[in-house]
C-alpha cells in the first residue's frame, strides 16, 4: 500500500517529519518499506494566463499564443502545438533558461517568421504525471497568480510504501493509516464529510438491484449520476494517483480509485447506458460461462464465481474486475456507481480459480468495512461532481438484508499484563483502545469493548491485548531474563552419533556440503529404485527443481563436477540429510542419509612422496574406519551388490547381518551424464540403520601383559584369487591367539611366476595369560600353510 | 699343537681381507663404530687373536704376534681414516633443514551454514531447550491449519508452497514440529526445531527455494512477552556479543498474537548506520510472538492456564550477516574455495 505524507495530513495533523512518521508507522506494525521524497524536477516555470491564440502563419498544427506571465516577466509570445490551448486558460510557462524534468533547457526558438520566447508545458515535460498529450491546464480557484513559481503550486511530497499485514484491511486506505497515527499521537482524526447536492429525482427511478446471493454479497449499494463529462482528471487527482503508482485514466475512474486508496473501499463505475434496463442482479455464474473482463481477456467462469449482471448479461466479476461491455468511456454520460461488501471467502475463491488479483480483490478478500460502504460511495459522488460535473440522483439503493453488527469483546487489563509481563495501568489501556476507535465500557472485572466493523481482525481478548501492546510500545516492555532450566525435563540434544560422523569425516579430509533437496528428473532417476518410487513436486519452479532427491549422491556429484570444472584437483565431499521416496501404496517416506564422494588426488606430490590418485581402496578404507568407529564393530563387510548407479553394481556395506548402505565407483554412464571424465567413488548409508546397529557404549578390555609374537608370511597365490579369501583362511586356522592379520605387500613381477602374485601378511599372536612359545606359533603357521595349500593352492614364496 | 700357529696366521690374514671388504661398504659414523668394536673392542676379533696367541708355544709367538700387531695397526689407521672422511662428508651432505615444508595433512571443513546452525542450537540447548525434528514432507494440517492458517486465508499468500499429492506439501517452516511436539506432551514444553524448509522462491542473491530455519517454543504457566524479549536478547548477545541490542516491532503471524518482527542492532556499525543495515542501524532477523490461543485449541492446551512464546529465525540470514556473505546461493554451490574459508 502506497500513500503520501500530504495525503495523510488531510486526515490528521502531523507535527512529525516524514522520516518520523515512517519510524512511527514501522513501530506500530505498519512497516514502511520505502520513503521517497518527490520534488519538482523543473525550474524557471511560472503560472501564466493565455490571453490569445491564433494559428501560426503557414502552419496547420502550430498555434501562436500570447500569455501573461505577471508583472515581473510581462507578456510573452509562445508557439505551441497542443490542441487544448485556449484563450483565458491558466497554464505552466517555461521561461527562457528554464530546465524541464528531463534536463532539457528552454531557449527562444524561431518558427519561420515568428519567435517562441518560452514554452507551454505538458505534465510529462514537468515530470508531474505521465500525461504528455496537451499542455497542463491549471485549475484556478483563485489561488493562483500570474508569475507565481510553479514549484510553489505543485509542492514536494513524500511517498510511503507501507507493508500492510493481511490482518489489517483497514490500513489498505490512507484513512486507516492516519487513524493509527492519530491514536499514537493523540491527535484528532478528521474524516471527509462530503456535502452532496442531490437532485429531486430519486435513484430508484433509474436503478433496481436484485441480490440473489446474499451470503456472497451481504451488502450492495448503487448511486446514479447523469450529465457527467468524462475527461482527463485534474492535475491534483492524476498526480496523486501516479505518485502512489496508479495510472490516471479519466476523472470518473480516477475518483473510484482515489476513494479506494482513501477509504480502502473498492468502487466500480458502470456506464449506465450500457446496462440493460438499469438493473443490477448479483448472482453466481454458470459453470463454464464466458466473460470478457475490461483487460480484454476472455475468462471462463465457475459456478461459485459471483457476477454482477444486468437484466440480460454479466457486466462484472464481483469485487474483482469489471467487464469490457460496461466500462466508463469518454462517451459515458450516465454512471451507476457500485459500492458493496462482498464476502472475503467468495472473492478469494474467485481470485484463486481465475488467477486474477486486482487492487479490488486484494481488499475484498481481506475484508472491507461493511459499514463504510455508503460513506465511500458518498465521497466518490462528491468528487465526481467536482471533477466531472453532472447531477446526482437523490438517495442510494442499499440492499443490506442482514446488517453486520459490531462485535463486543470482553477485555481484562489483568490478563493483558499477565500475557505481556507488564504493569500497564488499566486507564492507559482504556485510552489506547478508545483512541483506536473502539468503544470501551467499564465493567466489574474488566471492559466490554465494542469493535467497529472496520477492524474485522479484533475478535478475541488476545487481539485487544495486541492492540494495547502495539500502542503502549513493544520497546517499553522490558526483557525478562530466561527462566531457569527445569531440571525435570531432559531435553534431547543433537544427534550425537551424527556429530561424531561429521567430525570423523571432516578430520579425514572431507568437506561438508549442503545440496538442494530438489533435483531434475534425470538426476533423480539415475539414483532411484525405479521411476515409480520418485517424489514429484506438483508446482515446481522449473524442471531442474521438480523432483525430491532419492539419494544424496546426485547432489554430491553435481558439486564435485562444479569443483572439477573450477580446476580443484582434490574433491572430497560429504552430506547428511533427508532423501525421499514413495512406497508401492503411494505413501511418501523420507529417510536420513549420510553420503560421501571422493575424486581426484588423494595425496599430493611432495618433496619426499609421490602423487597418488584417490581410488576404490581409499573409499573402502574411510568407510570401514568410519563405520567401525560409529557402530563399535571390528568387522565391516563389503558384499557384491546391484546398484545401477555403481560400477558393476558396487558393494553393500554390512554390519553384522544389516545392510546399512552402499559403496563403490560411480557408474561411467552416470558420470557421463554429468559430463564428468574423472573417476568418482562414493558411499551412502541409511542413517537410521547405522544408528540401529550402533553400539555406542565401550567396555574396557584389559591391555595384554604378555608380549605379542609377530610372524610374516610371504605367499604365492593365483592372480585370480582374492586376497580376502586368503585372509579368511588365515583367520579360520589361526587359532585363539591370532590377534591381527595385515597385508603389507602385494607384488607381481619378474621374480615370481607368471599368473601368480605374492601376498605378504604380518600375523600377530598374543595370549592374555602367558607368553606364547615359539613352538606354539610355529605349529599354527604350519596349520595355516597346510590349509592354504589344500584349500586355495597357495604356497609359501620360495626365498 | 703344530697346526694352531698356521691356522691363526691364516685367520689373521683373512680377517684383514674381510676388514678391507667391510670397510669399503661403511660410511655412517655408527657403522664405523660398529666395525671398530667388532675388530678392536675388548671382546673384539683382535683381542681374541691376542688371547689365542698366549696359548701358543713361546717360539711361535714372535711371528704370529707381529702379524696380529700389524693387523691392529692397520685396522686402527683405517678406522681413523674412515672416521675423518665420514665426519667431513656428514657436514657436506646431510644438513637438517627445518625450513622444508611440513607434511601436508588433508582435512575437510564443516559447512559454514551448519556451523552457524550448530552454534544457534548450542546456545538454545544451553538455555534448556530440547532439540526436536519432524518430517520435511508435511501435511496441510501441520504446516497450516493447526497453525491457525485456514484454507483460503490471505496469510497463505505470505508463503508460496511446493505441493505434493493429496494433503502433502514441503514444509514452509519448521513450525509444524511445534504442533507435533505439543501433541506428544503436556506443558511445560521448551524446544527448538532446526531444519530445512522450502518455499517457491526463484533463486537470487537473497532467495532460495530451500533454506534452513530454527524455531523455538516455550509453553508453560506464566510465560510472558517479556520472557520472549528476554530469550531473544540473551540469544543475540551470545551470538554477536554483549553490546548487541534488540528491537521488537509489531507484525502479524496467524500462529502468534501479539506478533512481532525482531531486529538486532547492526553488528557492523553498532547501530550508527551503514550499507549492511541500509543506514537504519538495525538488522531484520525474523518473527516471534505469543502462541495464539487458537493454536492451543488444536493441541488441546487450555489457553487460560498456559501461555507460550514462539520465535523463528533464518539460519542463512544469520550466517550471511556473520560472515558478510552477499549471495545466499554460495551456501548450496559447495565451491571448495568458499567452503575452505570457514
Ligand atoms: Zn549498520
Amino acid at each position: 500500500m502506497k500513500t503520501t505524507y500530504n495525503w495523510i495530513r488531510e486526515y490528521v495533523e502531523l507535527e512529525a517529519t516524514p522520516e518520523e512518521v515512517a519510524d512511527r508507522l514501522t513501530m506500530l506494525g505498519l512497516e514502511v518499506e520505502s520513503l521517497e521524497r518527490v520534488q519538482a524536477q523543473f525550474q524557471g516555470v511560472v503560472v501564466a494566463q493565455i490571453l490569445s491564440v491564433e494559428p501560426v502563419p503557414g502552419s496547420d498544427h502550430l498555434w501562436l499564443a500570447v500569455v501573461d506571465a505577471g508583472s515581473r516577466y510581462g507578456k510573452m509570445t509562445v508557439v505551441c502545438g497542443a490542441r487544448n490551448v485556449r484563450a483565458k486558460l491558466w497554464a505552466a510557462l517555461a521561461l527562457p533558461g528554464a530546465i524541464l524534468a528531463d534536463g532539457q533547457r528552454v531557449e527562444p526558438r524561431s518558427f519561420g517568421s515568428v519567435t517562441s520566447q518560452g514554452m507551454l508545458c505538458s505534465e510529462a515535460e514537468l515530470g508531474l504525471t505521465s500525461r504528455a498529450e496537451g499542455i497542463l491546464l491549471l485549475d484556478n480557484g483563485g489561488s493562483l497568480w500570474t508569475g507565481q513559481d510553479l514549484r510553489d503550486v505543485v509542492g514536494e511530497d513524500w511517498v510511503f510504501e507501507v507493508n500492510v499485514t493481511p490482518n489489517r484491511p483497514d490500513c489498505l486506505g490512507t484513512i486507516g493509516i492516519a487513524r493509527e497515527l492519530s491514536a499514537a499521537w493523540g491527535k484528532e482524526l478528521r474524516l471527509p464529510r462530503p456535502r452532496l447536492s442531490e437532485e429531486p429525482e430519486r435513484v430508484e427511478e433509474w436503478v433496481r438491484v436484485d441480490v440473489q446471493a446474499p451470503e456472497a454479497c451481504p451488502r450492495y449499494t448503487a448511486r446514479f449520476l447523469w450529465d457527467v463529462q468524462v475527461a482527463p482528471s485534474p492535475l491534483w487527482l492524476a498526480r496523486r494517483l501516479e505518485l502512489v503508482g496508479m495510472r490516471s485514466i479519466n476523472n470518473v475512474v480516477d475518483v473510484t480509485n482515489y476513494v479506494m486508496l482513501e477509504f480502502g473501499q473498492p468502487l466500480h463505475a458502470f456506464d449506465y447506458d450500457r446496462l440493460d434496463e438499469g438493473t443490477i442482479v448479483v448472482k453466481f455464474a454458470r459453470e463454464g460461462e464466458e466473460f470478457i473482463t475490461l483487460d480484454g481477456k476472455l475468462r471462463t467462469l465457475f459456478s461459485d464465481t459471483l457476477l454482477i449482471c444486468d437484466r440480460s448479461k454479466p457486466v462484472a466479476i464481483a469485487g474483482v474486475m469489471g467487464g469490457e461491455n460496461s466500462e466508463v468511456s469518454e462517451r459515458t454520460r450516465r454512471v451507476l456507481l457500485e459500492s458493496a461488501y462482498f464476502s472475503p471467502d467468495s472473492i478469494r475463491r474467485t481470485k484463486r480459480k481465475l488467477t486474477i488479483s486486482t487492487d479490488s480483490s486484494y481488499r475484498f478478500e481481506r475484508g472491507v468495512d461493511p459499514e463504510g460502504v455508503v460513506a465511500a460511495s458518498n465521497r466518490a459522488c462528491e468528487l465526481i461532481l467536482r471533477t466531472a460535473g453532472g447531477k446526482l440522483a437523490r438517495g442510494i439503493v442499499d440492499v443490506y438484508p442482514d446488517p453486520i453488527r459490531p462485535r463486543t469483546v470482553f477485555f481484562r487489563p489483568s490478563r493483558a499484563n499477565q500475557v505481556l509481563g507488564t504493569a500497564i495501568p488499566s486507564r492507559e489501556m482504556e485510552g489506547i483502545l478508545r483512541r483506536l476507535g473502539l468503544e470501551v465500557q467499564e465493567q466489574e472485572t474488566g471492559y466490554a469493548v465494542t469493535v467497529p466493523t472496520f477492524r474485522p481482525d479484533l475478535t478475541r481478548e488476545i487481539d485487544l491485548i495486541e492492540e494495547v501492546a502495539r500502542h503502549y510500545g513493544y520497546e517499553r516492555i522490558h526483557p525478562d531474563p530466561v527462566a531457569p532450566i527445569d531440571e525435570s525435563r531432559t531435553g534431547e540434544g543433537r544427534d550425537q552419533l551424527l556429530e561424531k560422523a561429521r567430525s570423523l569425516l571432516v578430520g579425514l579430509g572431507f568437506f561438508e556440503t549442503v545440496n538442494l533437496s530438489l533435483i531434475s528428473r534425470a538426476q533423480a532417476e539415475a539414483f532411484s529404485d525405479g521411476p515409480e518410487t520418485l517424489v514429484k513436486v506438483l508446482n515446481p519452479l522449473g524442471e531442474e527443481l521438480a523432483w525430491l532427491r532419492p539419494s544424496l549422491l546426485p547432489g554430491l556429484l553435481a558439486s564435485t563436477v562444479r569443483n572439477l570444472n573450477r580446476r580443484q584437483p582434490r574433491v572430497f565431499l560429504f552430506e547428511w540429510g533427508k532423501v525421499f521416496a514413495r512406497s508401492a501404496d503411494g505413501a511418501y517416506c523420507e529417510k536420513m542419509h549420510l553420503a560421501g564422494t571422493i575424486c581426484g588426488i588423494f595425496a599430493y606430490r611432495t618433496w619426499r612422496t609421490q602423487e597418488r590418485a584417490a581410488d576404490f581402496y581409499d573409499l573402502k578404507g574411510v568407510v570401514e574406519e568410519v563405520l567401525r568407529d560409529l557402530t563399535g564393530r571390528k568387522d565391516i563387510r563389503l558384499e557384491a551388490s546391484d546398484r545401477p548407479w555403481l560400477e558393476e553394481g558396487g558393494f553393500a556395506l554390512c554390519v553384522d547381518e544389516t545392510k546399512v548402505g552402499y559403496a563403490g565407483q560411480l557408474a561411467r554412464d552416470v558420470l557421463k551424464s554429468y559430463d564428468c571424465e574423472q573417476a568418482v567413488y562414493g558411499f551412502e548409508v541409511d542413517w537410521e540403520r547405522v544408528k540401529a546397529v550402533a553400539i555406542t557404549e565401550r567396555i574396557y578390555v584389559p591391555i595384554p601383559k604378555f608380549p605379542p609374537v609377530q610372524q610374516d608370511l610371504a605367499l604365492l597365490a593365483d592372480e585370480t584369487l582374492p586376497a580376502g579369501a586368503v585372509e579368511a583362511v588365515i583367520w579360520k586356522r589361526g587359532g585363539p591367539y591370532l590377534q591381527s592379520v595385515r597385508l603389507f605387500d602385494l607384488y607381481r613381477g619378474p621374480q615370481i611366476p607368471a599368473g601368480k602374485k605374492s601376498l605378504a601378511f604380518a600375523l600377530t599372536f598374543q595370549a592374555e595369560e602367558r607368553t606364547l612359545t615359539e613352538q606354539e606359533v610355529r605349529d599354527r603357521i604350519e596349520e595355516i600353510l597346510r590349509a592354504l595349500a589344500q584349500e586355495l593352492g597357495v604356497t609359501l614364496r620360495p626365498r | 699343537m703344530g697346526g694352531e700357529k698356521e691356522r691363526l696366521l691364516a685367520e689373521v690374514s683373512s680377517a684383514r681381507e674381510r676388514f678391507e671388504r667391510e670397510a669399503g661398504s661403511v660410511s655412517l659414523v655408527a657403522e664405523i663404530d660398529a666395525l671398530r668394536i667388532r675388530y678392536l673392542g675388548r671382546k673384539g676379533l683382535i683381542a681374541d687373536f691376542f688371547s689365542r696367541l698366549a696359548q701358543l708355544p713361546p717360539q711361535d709367538r714372535p711371528v704370529v704376534g707381529k702379524a696380529i700387531n700389524d693387523l691392529r695397526a692397520y685396522v686402527s689407521a683405517e678406522i681413523d681414516r674412515l672416521r675423518a672422511t665420514a665426519a667431513s662428508q656428514a657436514r657436506a651432505e646431510v644438513v637438517f633443514d627445518p625450513t622444508l615444508p611440513g607434511t601436508r595433512w588433508e582435512r575437510g571443513r564443516f559447512h559454514p551454514l551448519l556451523q552457524v546452525l550448530d552454534e544457534i542450537v548450542d546456545i538454545f540447548t544451553s538455555m534448556g531447550f530440547s532439540v526436536e525434528t519432524g518430517p520435511e514432507i508435511e501435511t496441510d494440517y501441520y504446516n497450516f491449519e493447526a497453525l491457525n492458517i485456514p484454507p483460503n486465508h490471505p496469510s497463505r499468500d505470505l508463503q508460496d508452497t511446493f505441493y505434493l499429492e493429496g494433503p502433502h506439501l514441503l514444509r514452509t517452516h519448521t513450525s509444524p514440529v511445534q504442533i507435533r511436539s505439543m501433541e506428544k506432551q503436556r506443558p511445560p514444553v521448551r524446544m527448538i526445531a532446526p531444519g530445512r524448509c522450502f518455499r517457491k522462491d526463484t533463486p537470487d542473491a537473497t532467495h532460495s527455494p530451500m533454506f534452513h530455519q530454527v524455531e523455538g517454543l516455550w509453553v508453560d504457566k506464566g510465560v510472558t512477552f517479556a520472557h520472549l524479549k528476554g530469550v531473544i536478547l540473551a540469544f543475540a548477545q551470545k551470538l554477536f556479543g554483549k553490546d548487541v541490542r534488540i528491537r521488537f516491532r509489531p507484525s502479524f503471524f496467524p500462529f502468534t498474537e501479539p506478533s512481532a518482527e525482531y531486529d538486532f542492532s547492526c553488528i557492523m556499525c553498532k547501530g550508527a548506520g551503514c550499507r549492511i543495515c541500509k543506514n537504519t542501524g538495525w538488522l531484520e532477523i525474523s518473527g516471534a510472538g505469543m502462541v495464539d490461543p487458537a493454536v492451543f485449541g488444536f493441541v488441546d492446551y487450555d489457553p487460560e492456564e498456559y501461555t507460550g512464546y514462539a520465535f523463528g529465525m533464518g539460519v542463512e540470514r544469520i550466517a550471511m550477516l556473520k560472515y558478510q556473505i552477499g549471495d545466499i546461493r554460495l551456501f548450496y554451490d559447495n565451491d571448495l574455495r568458499f567452503l575452505s574459508q570457514f
